[in-house]
């Protein structure tokens, strides 16, 4: 009601700009919601005087019985709303008072981030436990997944209770068609909550996208999806650009762009930008082959920044051989995994503390 | 000297305010590693021993006795599945006076909470800044940095040592002699020595940047690498300046690195790298660039061992 009579005032201000006739809109606004009153009866031309009072004599009804005319000053509060002014729904203001709500706290749901998901507020306010989520819950762990997930499912994928149980089921049903078997299930479900609310032909058609655009045969479609279910709903936009970055930028064969996605699924998921950044790092800078990046796909996961500095150390210490056939042989995967420690200790076999008084001369 | 363990967030929290030093790296923003600093705090801080949570009081009547009962409840909007995580970055007020560019790597000098207070009270007393600066002859980019397209390409083979140590010297000779011609004295004068006696001369102003000493400090074509004491200096200046220094030999310039190595009394042993923004390391160098401040008073301490 506030916000409504709030964008009317902003309209009639933008129409008429003299403040002495901005009073009367906002009494004609008062007086009555509709869109009417916005035209002032005297400017009204085609008007005739008895109607044009009859009008008159009913907003004057209008106001003295129903609802008084706002003051000025409240009125500019909200036309002059503060700085950080966020209309929020609180979850916190209901908790004590709604059983739902608690039920969800020894769940484990992290309401404060269900509060920031749009549309999600209205949703789970709405529920009644027993009623609407229990049904829910069983039909979860009838699925598989385990009773401490529960929580960050419903977490991340609160537009669960929007979905019919039938069709649940009937999305279960078609993952055990396809063969899934139900760990893997479990973990689909457990990884990516919000598999579920994709339409059984969705996820058919997002199945069949993997298949024929990574030449992909029953069993390895499945083991993408289990490796990394976020993958199978992700965008397929990104993944599309992803593909083209690997094969046509970086120029890896189709046998080798199939092999990263069975490898490290992530790599079609990253940002691509970073992505051909890190692996011109790798193969111009640091000469590592395609072949090598193939056996050890974990590099082109690795953050830039820490493979700068772990390559031009070994590279200060006379330690960056990448080529296997040469004595004094470093694995690319060993520069990236594991910690200073472990790094420093077992691949440049040196200090950390000649690491780190190395890394403060980097610019 | 007391020691004692703390383990409580409340307690912990009111030890992080001072003055942080920290190693940036080149390709990070100011503003990206003040966030990583301040949710990585925040996050540990949430892993300590919080405190407890409010309790809920109601007071309700019995409807057969009439009786009236103060009750006390679990307050669950207190709970933090519901508020949110205890501490949030927001929580801490976290500035720097001097902003490095997102090129220039190096020291970088941050007040956390009451801290911010102190780093611009630094800020007012014109403190010295130190940068080693590499760069190449022979080629311009459009950005004056390595990052940059090339646009033009030059000849290297003349640029010989001795004219580049000769150049260093006349800019900073002619630093000086706008630094007081600025303050109204004759540089040959008896009153530009009773003023050269008080300390380092500094501007006024803090938008005028002003240079101290450009030292040589390597030199193999077609790389070099200079270093310079300033004050008010900012990164387009400096990479305007190898600029200079290349066209003023005949040939191109290009900056390929800005390290910050030294800010008033910090200096890179002091700065803490990426790996250790942790809630120890940053209050145990709060506490040791407090004492560093009360030993050295004066600002200039800095420059004169630096300075052989």
């Amino acid at each position: 009601m506030i916000l409504q009579i709030f964008t009317r005032v902003i309209c009639a201000r933008k129409i008429i700009g003299c403040p002495f006739q901005n009073k009367l809109v906002l009494k004609c606004l008062s007086s009555s919601v509709s869109s009417k009153s916005l035209v002032l009866p005297e400017n009204e031309p085609g008007l005739d005087l008895q109607s044009a009072t009859q009008q008159q004599s009913e907003t004057q009804i209008q106001s003295d019985t129903y609802v008084p005319a706002l003051r000025e000053d409240v009125l500019n509060k909200y036309i002059k709303p503060k700085k950080n002014y966020l209309p929020l729904i609180n979850f916190a203001a209901y908790v004590n008072k709604s059983t739902t709500l608690q039920e969800f706290v020894k769940l484990g749901v992290n309401l404060h981030i269900i509060e920031l998901t749009r549309g999600a507020q209205e949703l789970i306010l709405k529920l009644n436990f027993d009623r609407d989520v229990k049904k829910y819950l069983t039909f979860l762990h009838d699925v598989g997944v385990p009773a401490d997930e529960l929580g960050s499912f419903i977490t991340r994928n609160p537009f669960i209770f929007k979905e019919d149980l039938d069709d649940l089921q009937v999305r279960i049903n078609y993952l055990e068609s396809m063969a899934f078997t139900p760990e893997n299930i479990t973990r689909i479900l457990t990884k990516n909550p919000r598999w579920l609310l994709f339409k059984t032909q969705s996820i058919d058609e997002r199945l069949g996208y993997f298949q024929s655009k990574f030449k992909l045969i029953g069993p390895e479609v499945r083991h993408v999806a289990v490796r990394m279910p976020k993958i199978v709903t992700y965008k397929q936009r990104h993944i599309e650009e992803n593909y083209f970055a690997v094969k046509e930028e970086m120029g890896f064969e189709s046998g080798e762009v199939k092999e990263l996605l069975l490898q490290k699924p992530k790599i079609y998921t990253i940002n691509r930008s970073n992505l051909v950044a890190r692996f011109d790092y790798l193969h111009n800078t640091m000469g590592i082959p395609h072949s090598q990046l193939i056996s050890q796909p974990g590099t082109l996961l690795c953050r830039q920044s820490k493979l700068k500095e772990r390559h031009e150390f070994l590279k200060s210490i006379g330690k960056d051989i990448f080529d296997p056939t040469k004595p004094g042989y470093i694995s690319p995967l060993s520069v990236v995994a594991g910690t200073d420690q472990y790094f420093c200790t077992k691949v440049a076999k040196t200090s950390v503390e000649t690491y780190n008084r190395f890394l403060k001369t980097l610019c | 000297m007391k020691t004692a363990l703390i383990y409580d967030a409340p307690s912990v929290c009111k030890l992080l305010n001072g003055i942080v030093c920290v190693y940036k790296s080149a390709g990070e923003s100011f503003n990206r590693v003040r966030h990583s600093i301040l949710h990585k705090l925040s996050q540990e801080l949430c892993e300590l021993e919080c405190r407890v949570p409010k309790q809920r009081i109601s007071v309700e009547r019995d409807e057969v006795t009439r009786i009236l009962t103060v009750k006390r409840y679990e307050n669950l909007a207190d709970n933090p599945l519901v508020m949110g995580p205890m501490y949030e970055p927001n929580d801490f007020k976290c500035c720097s006076a001097v902003r490095l560019g997102i090129d220039t790597a190096g020291v970088l000098v941050l007040g956390l909470n009451s801290g911010t207070k102190d780093v611009y009270e630094l800020h007012r007393q014109h403190p010295l800044r130190v940068y080693r600066i590499s760069g190449t002859f022979g080629y311009m980019t459009n950005n004056l940095y390595k990052t940059g397209k090339v646009v033009d390409k030059s000849s290297v083979k003349h640029v010989k040592r001795g004219v580049f140590e000769n150049l260093l010297a006349a800019t900073e000779a002619s630093h000086q002699r706008t630094m007081y011609e600025l303050c109204g004295v004759d540089p040959q004068s008896q009153a530009a020595y009773e003023l050269a006696a008080k300390g380092l001369i500094r501007p006024a102003n803090t938008k005028i940047p002003v240079i101290y000493a450009v030292k040589f400090i390597s030199f193999e074509l077609p790389n070099f690498t200079i270093e310079v004491h300033c004050i008010n200096e900012y990164e387009a200046y400096l990479k305007a300046l190898v600029h200079s220094i290349g066209t003023r030999l005949q040939s191109y310039a290009t900056c390929t690195g800005l390290q910050c190595i030294r800010h008033s009394y910090f200096s890179l042993e002091h700065a803490l790298l990426k790996k250790h923004w942790n809630l120890e390391e940053v209050i145990r160098n709060i506490q040791n660039n407090k004492k560093l401040m009360e030993k050295n008073v004066s600002l200039e301490s800095g420059l004169l061992q630096s300075l052989p």
